[in-house]
């Protein structure tokens, strides 16, 4: 290449590159549609301040839990899930059972014969000579261990709650002796040659 | 969104399984833990008398209750299963007595009338009665009465007005309650529920 060629080179690259500037300073008109929507985008964000990051990461994370999802589970995964709520909720129900029982909220004395709903009724018995005494009806599967009166200078006392209704019910002294309660206002004969006392909680 | 509507229907399903069930595996552990205090034959013979209650849709509770009561009592193995035996005669003709629709609840208390004497056509005659609120109340009372020494006519039809009167569950503990301090005070029992009862029909009167 010669410098007089090299020259004219120049001279015309310059009339190109001089279209290239004059067509890139040529305002271009934008689509009316994506005005539209650049205009709205910057209206609303003009309105609404800017969420602090922390805020905006919280709403997205409640976003998360209250949009609906679909899931994915086999029959199988979906019966285990639920079997294991199941027991879940049985062992927290058990356990708040057994507390409630043994919480005596409004212990009325004096009486075994309760005629207002939802009491825990105390049960006495003198006996100055047991060693021990259970209480047993039916509310307790006539099982001697489940319910122990304490002793207190040879008057044995419990108090538990008893649900509603009708119930047959006795002691048993020292694991072997039956006995009807004394201060019962009822009794009834029983299948078994022994007479069992009958009282009536409210409900 | 399909998956997730089966899963809650799926764990709808084990909820109200798990709170039926929940009873009746009370009840079989409590049979089960017989097992070891009766011999082999006799708790055979209680395991079939639970398993006809059930079947037949009557509470075996009771039943459970009354081979409790017998073991603890000491009572002879054939003596339990005697009792037990008459106690589910007497819920199925409660159950005949009181309709298909009768809670366990009147079940027990129907047998309960029974045995202390009452006839199955009172009970019958205390549902027709009462046939918008449950019959367990009055029928506990109308036991209740008889086991005292009313004559048992005279308690059925002293229950049975104030059934007829739409007496609530309260008014029939509070008759119960009368009739007892009345004898306390030395009136006979059948004193006691014949004045109780004149004064029921007083009050309807206008």
């Amino acid at each position: 290449m010669t410098s007089h060629d090299s020259h004219g080179n120049d001279e015309a690259l310059d009339a190109v590159v001089q279209d290239a500037v004059l067509a890139l300073r040529t305002p271009v008109a934008p689509r009316p549609a994506a005005r539209a929507a650049l205009t709205s985008a910057l209206r609303s964000a003009a309105v609404a301040p800017a969420p602090a990051p922390g805020r905006a990461e919280q709403r997205s994370r409640a976003r998360w839990f209250t949009t609906p999802r679909a899931v994915r589970m086999s029959p199988l995964t979906m019966l285990a899930a639920a079997s294991l709520l199941v027991v879940s909720a049985s062992v927290i129900t058990a356990r708040v059972g057994r507390r409630a029982a043994g919480k005596s909220v409004a212990v009325q004395t004096g009486t075994r014969t309760p005629e207002r709903p939802g009491q825990v009724v105390r049960f006495t018995l003198a006996a100055p000579a047991a060693h021990r005494v259970s209480l047993v009806g039916d509310f307790n599967g006539w099982d001697p261990a489940a319910t122990r009166l304490e002793n207190k200078d040879g008057t044995w006392t419990v108090v538990i709650p008893v649900t509603p209704g009708r119930h047959q019910y006795g002691f048993v002294i020292d694991g072997s002796q039956w006995i009807a309660d004394p201060a019962a206002a009822q009794s009834a004969d029983s299948d078994f040659g022994t007479r069992n006392s009958v009282m009536y909680v409210g409900g | 969104m399909q998956s997730v509507r089966v899963f809650r229907r799926c764990l709808c399903r084990f909820a109200a399984l798990w709170a039926l069930a929940a009873p009746l595996q009370a009840q079989s552990s409590d049979l089960a833990a017989l097992r070891d205090r009766l011999d082999p034959a006799s708790y055979r013979a209680l395991t079939a008398l639970v398993d006809s209650a059930q079947a037949a849709g009557l509470p075996a509770g009771p039943l459970i209750s009354k081979a409790q009561e017998g073991l603890l009592k000491r009572a002879a193995p054939p003596t339990i299963l005697t009792a037990t035996r008459g106690l589910l005669s007497r819920l199925r003709q409660s159950r005949d007595a009181l309709g298909n629709g009768a809670t366990p609840a009147e079940l027990e208390a129907g047998a309960s009338a029974l045995r202390a004497g009452a006839g199955a056509s009172q009970l019958s005659a205390l549902r027709a009665a009462r046939t918008t609120q449950g019959v367990a109340v009055p029928l506990v009372v109308l036991a209740d009465l008889i086991a005292r020494g009313v004559p048992r006519d005279t308690a059925a039809r002293a229950v049975q007005a104030m059934a007829a009167a739409n007496a609530t569950d309260a008014a029939f503990n509070a008759l119960r309650l009368g009739i007892e301090r009345d004898i306390t005070g030395g009136m006979s029992p059948a004193a006691a529920a014949g004045m109780r009862y004149r004064a029921l029909l007083g009050e309807k009167q206008p």
